[in-house]
């Protein structure tokens, strides 16, 4: 065994190891191709930077295809983002032409590579047409669908469904989010990766230099978001919040660490309003990242007392998913992919309005034992639940099965 | 304990996981859970009452079934939820069976309360249904003395795959150890008369130990 699977077997057990090298011993030398629209920030893009060695590591010939595009390509696919989470937008023709158009210069420079590939998987709508552009595919084609598309907005979804109903599944985080589509629509939901940078453990005078670097006060509490300045993530909630609890702890200090993923326009507006909306409470920080700022969003997390997500929409929450693992508690929106990890009053509490996240940021200040036992609970359901090597056993598993029916 | 049939095969243990698949079935009241379980997929059924028991769990399972958690958490209905609870899919060799009392019960129901409470978005019942995905362990045994001292460091997986899955299916265990002739009866009766329905898995893993421990020591005396 590798060093590499070593490492991943001292973290989550002899077994998760022995079964992904089970399943990927008849993948050894297939060809392998996962394609997104972007290479940094979000959520995607982390998890394929730790899956695609993995599985390249397990003998599977992985590579990592990032579409592009112009301004007007992702005005439209961040519209079609929100109108897969409910947003009731209206799409010109315009857009949707340059979405066409793109996807169209992409197959081309692509189309070798992904009609050659035994094994694809398309992340998310950006890329979602380039099946119906390879028609000499020869592989199996899969479509992953990250967001939380319990209740898409149906024209948008009516012309982004001539894309996908082709592929040969595709899958979710959640039964809430699956459609009708004349293919099997597996569950998944998608993981941390515990050797990251995000997710390492780091030393302790790695931890502590973040107080002096954010300027932040080691003997008063810290809460923290972590997220894209995002509508869906309700930042300008997650300050009332704090706001609230501030009344009562005054001492309470908040953190929103965010940063921009190159596929969304919109970040500037939010961050704006965020800014607005804090005034000039020296206690607000509101920190700006780079996309590889990933050790420093690891300590913050760790000097934290308590973690939000507040989404009002939200596929997964890798955010929720990393705390945890940092064995804090989160305190997250009663929403989408925050529900299958946040299990009320066990590894946080699900909240639906500024008030409850204030309500209970205070009840577990007040109650340190309570908020270290939760954060327990929560690293260990991480540790069962949302690693890196169940999510990697998940779709292998996927494209075995997708194999063995093409036998029968 | 030499076998009395020359032939006896090893026994391969297995490890399983499973993976869930939407069947885009859902039911937002108890009319509509009733409407859909006339005609849903009976593996979606099975997957309700057993796959509970591989998913991650902080305290003790209060209902046994999916059916009967989403009864409680949901539509607050306790009543229907101990009834729905008590349905134990191991009595019903026919599915259809299973599935025909479960809309008995939830008929009943329907028929005492006329009003129908509707969950919010997000808690409805999600119909699923799952592959299982089996692994192979590498512990092959050739005589139950060797399963008794493997049982206690068995996955979960291991276990809901010998003692749920197969058992539903083909109960490999109880018909290997059937092969071990009238000596090992007494152990195959007792583990095939094994209802794993209420236990958890880690219970159901101690409660198997306790069998083959009991067994063999009192083989030994």
């Amino acid at each position: 065994m590798s060093d590499l699977l070593h490492a991943y077997a001292r973290v989550a057990g002899n077994d998760a190891v022995d079964h992904l090298q089970q399943l990927s011993a008849p993948l050894k030398g297939a060809k392998f191709v996962h394609v997104n629209s972007t290479r940094v920030g979000g959520g995607v893009a982390e998890i394929l930077m730790k899956m695609v060695p993995l599985m390249n590591e397990l003998g599977i010939d992985t590579s990592w295809e990032v579409i592009s595009g112009e301004d007007k390509f992702y005005q439209c696919t961040k519209s079609m983002h929100n109108a897969l989470q409910g947003d009731p937008v209206h799409i010109s023709e315009d857009l949707l032409k340059a979405y066409e158009e793109t996807n169209s210069k992409n197959a081309d420079i692509l189309r070798p590579i992904l009609e050659d590939a035994d094994y694809v998987i398309i992340h998310d709508l950006q890329p979602a047409p380039l099946l119906t552009l390879c028609p000499n595919r020869k592989g199996k084609w899969v479509w992953r669908c990250h967001i939380d598309a319990s209740k898409p907005h149906p024209p948008v979804w009516n012309y982004l469904s001539q894309y996908v109903k082709d592929y040969d599944a595709s899958f979710f985080s959640l039964a809430d989010f699956a459609q009708q589509l004349p293919h099997t629509q597996y569950l998944i939901p998608p993981s941390i990766d515990p050797l990251s940078d995000k997710n390492m453990d780091l030393d302790q005078t790695e931890i502590e230099s973040t107080y002096e670097e954010f300027d932040l006060d080691r003997k008063r509490p810290i809460m923290l978001q972590v997220s894209r300045y995002d509508r869906f993530k309700d930042p300008l909630g997650v300050i009332d919040a704090y706001k609230l609890t501030k009344q009562s702890v005054p001492e309470i200090q908040l953190v929103l660490a965010g940063g921009g993923a190159t596929d969304d326009p919109e970040g500037e507006e939010v961050l704006r309003e965020v800014r607005d909306a804090a005034g000039d409470d020296p206690d607000i920080h509101i920190l700006l990242l780079p996309p590889d700022a990933h050790k420093t969003i690891n300590a913050l997390q760790r000097i934290s007392d308590i973690v939000l997500q507040k989404s009002l929409k939200e596929g997964f929450g890798l955010t929720v998913t990393e705390a945890m693992w940092k064995g804090k508690p989160v305190i997250g929106g009663n929403t989408g992919g925050i529900r299958l990890q946040v299990i009320n009053h066990h590894t946080g509490f699900l909240v639906d309005t500024p008030e409850g996240a204030a309500l209970r940021i205070q009840q577990l200040l007040s109650d340190p034992e309570k908020l270290k036992e939760m954060g327990r609970k929560a690293k260990e359901y991480v540790r069962n639940n949302f690693l890196m090597t169940r999510h990697l056993r998940e779709i292998l598993s996927l494209f075995t099965i997708l194999d063995n029916q093409s036998k029968t | 304990m030499p076998p009395k049939n020359e032939n006896i095969q090893t026994f391969n243990i297995k490890d399983c996981a499973i993976l869930n698949m939407a069947t885009g079935v859902r039911a937002k009241n108890l009319k509509e859970l009733r409407d859909q379980l006339l005609t849903i997929h009976p593996e979606s059924i099975l997957y309700h009452f057993w796959a509970k028991k591989l998913r991650s769990s902080f305290e003790e399972p209060e209902y046994n079934n999916d059916f009967a958690s989403w009864t409680y958490s949901n539509l607050h209905d306790i009543k229907l939820a101990e009834r729905l609870s008590l349905i134990n899919p191991g009595m019903f060799s026919d599915i259809e069976d299973l599935r025909r009392k479960l809309i008995e019960v939830v008929e009943l129901s329907l028929e005492e309360n006329k009003s129908s409470i509707n969950t919010k978005e997000g808690e409805q019942f999600q119909f699923i249904r799952s592959e299982i995905v089996v692994f192979d362990t590498k512990h092959t045994i050739s005589k139950p003395e060797e399963l008794m001292e493997l049982l206690p460091n068995l996955s979960l997986g291991s276990i809901y795959f010998h003692f749920i899955d197969s058992k539903i299916r083909s109960d490999d265990i109880s018909s290997w150890l059937s092969l071990f002739g009238d000596e090992d009866k007494g152990l195959t009766q007792q583990i095939s008369k094994l209802d794993p329905y209420f236990f958890t898995l880690s219970e159901l893993r101690i409660k198997v130990s306790q069998i083959f421990k009991g067994y063999f020591e009192g083989v030994k005396k």
